[in-house]
């Protein structure tokens, strides 16, 4: 099980988590919803400690360890995995290089390389990616949907038992959104993870079978609920659902 | 390879490979057709001249350890030249390089990244384009990274003409601390990401892009 317990957190002088507890259980999806810088994105990197975040109090449990105490490093060798918003490109260093060094990493053992390579080639051909990304350089020179489907390469190569997907339907056309989706379903059936998914759009909660929806808003869970949640905000927005439409005409 | 015209041809060794292996007293190459040409084994101070005759192409690109480089072009018309040049400094270095295009409808991308450790890089780059010349297109792209040293450019372009498509790219950093956080994220030691970033910085322009 996946337990945020009071957890905050800031940027800087600038509290962008407060206090905010949030429990998932083993092999559950939930969803994560909210406007605008309600600090969503910071939760995923703070579950991965990124150093750009201070946590100054609360716990983050998962395989009975507190992540907030581990480095970036260890919080993956503990099978955790952050697909972000806008994966980075990294020049020079390619998917097979960076890969196959993590897997020897966290298996810690030598990976042979045609297992390594037979398998990379399965991955491709199920996201529908050219067996020529194998050796390409991480993101570069790539789409904003062929970064996402990289990051997924990734992910099934890595076998995460938690996975952060950080709007992974963010710059992706209808037909990509199900690809990946049915991609993430593909991975769920077969390995079980644990996922918090961020996202806008009801959409990809549909395709993916969401057990549970979060609103977070000002840094802390404001309402949780199942799937119809998130589709009375689709409808109606955030606003209207909350009712918070006239405290902002009061202000 | 063997359109190249050199002063003294013995001085130059040709592999198999595609690589040339330069000899101390080459002074001056001179190219024609086209040439994709490796640069292996500078272990002294390269002090060169190249030029490339009407209606050439060279891709021209090599690795060093701590050399101070000076190497100056020259383009007539119809040519094409790309230049990239990789460079891990653990001692005080100078990097020149100049460009003369004195001729039409060339392109000339000169790319450098250099890497300096603990001491100081200094690159000095000039591409100059006589006023007679029209419809070329040139680019610096330079980029180095302070990894305990100091990493100096200076991207200079004389431009003598108003019949030119120019551009230059330069940035100076120090590792940059998301890709870090990226591939430790992934699962790699702090000391490995690190490695891989700036064996990844060297070798990302050895890499032949569809760009270009």
């Amino acid at each position: 099980m996946l337990q945020i317990k009071n957890l905050t957190v800031y940027v800087e002088d600038k509290k962008i988590i407060d206090n905010l507890s949030l429990e998932i259980p083993d092999g559950e999806i939930h969803a994560l919803m909210g406007k605008n810088g309600t600090g969503k994105s910071t939760l995923c990197k703070v579950i991965m400690h990124d150093p750009n975040y201070v946590i100054k109090s609360g716990q983050i449990i998962w395989h009975n360890q507190d992540l907030g105490q581990m480095d970036p490093t260890h919080i993956a060798r503990e099978k955790v995995f952050l697909l972000n918003q806008s994966p980075l490109a990294i020049e020079g260093v390619t998917n097979a290089e960076m890969l196959r060094m993590s897997l020897s990493e966290i298996k810690n053992t030598q990976i042979g390389i045609f297992e390594f390579h037979q398998k990379m080639q399965e991955v491709c051909q199920k996201l529908g990616l050219p067996q020529s990304f194998i050796h390409r350089e991480i993101n570069v020179g790539m789409s904003g949907g062929e970064r996402k489907k990289n990051e997924l390469l990734h992910m099934w190569m890595l076998e995460p038992e938690l996975i952060l997907l950080d709007e992974l339907d963010s710059g992706l056309d209808v037909d990509a959104i199900e690809t990946v989706a049915s991609s993430i379903k593909e991975y769920y059936e077969k390995y079980k993870p644990t996922i918090l998914i961020v996202t806008h759009h009801a959409k990809i909660l549909d395709l993916l079978n969401v057990q549970k929806v979060h609103i977070m808003n000002q840094g802390k869970i404001s309402q949780s609920g199942d799937k119809s949640l998130a589709m009375k905000i689709e409808n109606e927005g955030f606003a209207k659902t909350f009712d918070i439409s006239g405290l902002e005409q009061n202000e | 390879m063997n359109k190249i015209i050199l002063d003294k041809e013995e001085n130059i060794l040709e592999n198999v490979d595609g690589t040339i292996i330069l000899n101390k007293l080459v002074k001056k190459i001179i190219f024609k057709g086209i040439n994709i040409v490796t640069i292996a084994k500078v272990d002294y101070d390269l002090n060169l001249e190249i030029e490339l005759l009407d209606n050439s192409s060279l891709d021209l690109k090599y690795f060093t350890w701590d050399d101070n480089t000076n190497i100056t072009f020259k383009q007539n018309n119809n040519t094409n030249l790309l230049f990239r040049k990789s460079f891990y400094a653990r001692k005080n270095s100078l990097i020149k390089l100049k460009n003369i295009i004195v001729g039409n409808n060339n392109k000339s991308n000169l790319k450098v990244r250099a890497i300096s450790y603990k001491e100081s890089i200094s690159i000095d780059v000039l591409l100059d384009v006589l006023n007679s010349s029209k419809d070329n297109e040139v680019i610096e792209d330079l980029k180095g990274i302070n990894y305990g040293g100091l990493v100096l450019i200076k991207p200079n372009m004389e431009i003598n003409t108003s019949e030119v498509l120019a551009n230059h790219y330069v940035t100076i950093s120090s590792i940059n601390k998301d890709d870090l956080f990226y591939l430790e994220s992934k699962g790699l030691e702090p000391k490995i990401s690190e490695k891989l970033i700036l064996e990844g910085f060297l070798k990302g322009i050895m890499e032949v892009k569809n760009d270009e």
